[in-house]
């Protein structure tokens, strides 16, 4: 795997944890606290306002995963809206790596000049 | 997306170009998918974003509309001790009976228009018991002079006297004025700062907690009465400042700009690949569903 390609999955991988676990700790601890137990506090606002700025990073850096892999637009959209969902980063991240992985773990050859006249369309 | 080609694709040989122009990789049905694609992307990322700056609008009016409903001290604060968080800046309504006696010049204080002076402190007997400090207002003139020294309750004395009678006065609460350590001691009798423990051995036990800056009175100060001055407003009793809106309308502005980027970055991509006769559109080879 080239190593631009091993280090934007990298930040992929790390920002799907983080953004994962913040939205699972938010919804699991902070949406019953607040609209179960009315509980108020800081870390309500602060937990929230954390995991919209982790997730601005995660669509970032999945975007440039995505471009860098030259996803479709419709598979770049679904791993970005992933993050959105409770837990459903963590699968998204365990399908991008396994392929990602694959991909390049194959024994076809990357594609290169020579190929791109006989893969024709998909 | 479907798989297209910008141009009729020919085997690259290295040091060969084939001459493609933006435009004609931006003409293709893809490209132009796409480009609706980013627009409409770009359009909803404002719209929601407009849409949670209008949310951090409305939270922050209803504070501060819950701050400025007008409500009898008592309910605002119950308790005569030190003033609650809560009840800082509210506005108030008491009723009572200035003591003119009791009247201080509070020393080095501004008007709105920021000019020197002095404010009036005068000390209201509630109808309903204790004692409110109340900031009647603004005045240039400080005490008289000649007459501090051994005549200290002369200077006391100064500042335009309060009416006489029952009055009803409405203002904004603010807390007790103990920042620092012990107050400087001035020869004309004036204050340094307004704090209800120095009030207190002024006026005596029942003085509440925190102050009252005068907004209006009725009856209404006649002439040569201080200059009323504008209390802070502030919002408080809510959640505080809306963060998390606010974040949001930023974050859908960082999702706008992702669009953009991530169109010029596919874009040129594609241009750079027609150029060189590969095929352009989504690879198939890493990370394709499957």
């Amino acid at each position: 795997m080239p190593a631009p390609i091993r280090a934007a999955l990298t930040r992929y991988r790390v920002m799907a944890y983080l953004t994962g676990v913040l939205l699972a700790v938010m919804t699991v601890v902070g949406l019953p606290f607040k609209y179960v137990f009315d509980g108020q506090a800081t870390w309500y606002a602060i937990g929230w306002v954390g995991h919209g700025w982790a997730y601005v990073i995660y669509v970032g850096v999945a975007l440039d995963l995505a471009f860098r892999l030259r996803w479709s637009l419709v598979r770049s959209l679904l791993v970005v809206l992933a993050g959105t969902i409770p837990f459903m980063s963590f699968v998204a991240e365990h399908y991008v790596s396994r392929d990602v992985r694959r991909g390049y773990d194959d024994p076809t050859p990357v594609e290169g000049p020579a190929q791109s006249a006989d893969r024709g369309r998909h | 997306m479907t798989r297209s080609t910008a141009t009729p694709r020919a085997p690259s040989r290295p040091g060969s170009e084939i001459p493609v122009r933006v435009w004609q990789v931006l003409a293709t049905p893809r490209w132009v998918g796409l480009t609706l694609a980013a627009v409409l992307a770009v359009a909803g990322c404002v719209a929601l974003g407009y849409w949670q700056f209008t949310r951090t609008q409305d939270l922050l009016a209803a504070e501060r509309a819950q701050a400025s409903v007008e409500a009898p001290l008592l309910e605002v604060a119950p308790d005569p001790g030190p003033l609650d968080g809560a009840a800082i800046g509210r506005a108030v309504l008491a009723s009572g009976v200035y003591e003119a006696v009791g009247q201080r010049l509070v020393a080095q204080r501004l008007n709105d228009g920021g000019q020197a002076g002095w404010w009036v402190l005068t000390p209201l007997r509630l109808d309903s018991g204790g004692t409110l400090a109340v900031v009647r207002g603004w005045v240039a003139d400080g005490p008289v002079a000649g007459s501090a020294g051994a005549g200290g309750a002369e200077a006391a004395r100064a500042g335009p006297a309060p009416e006489t009678g029952a009055v009803t006065v409405r203002g904004r609460l603010q807390p007790s004025e103990r920042f620092y350590g012990a107050s400087a001691q001035r020869t004309d009798a004036a204050l340094t700062r307004i704090d209800t423990g120095e009030l207190t051995d002024l006026w005596g036990p029942d003085v509440r907690g925190g102050f009252l800056v005068l907004g209006s009175q009725e009856p209404a100060p006649g002439p040569g009465a201080p200059q009323f001055i504008a209390a802070p407003v502030v919002a408080g009793g809510g959640g505080g400042f809306p963060w998390q809106n606010a974040a949001y309308t930023l974050q859908w502005v960082v999702f706008a700009g992702f669009a953009v980027v991530l169109w010029f970055r596919w874009l040129f991509d594609d241009v750079r690949r027609a150029r060189r006769g590969q095929e352009t559109g989504p690879a198939a080879h890493v990370g394709a569903p499957g």
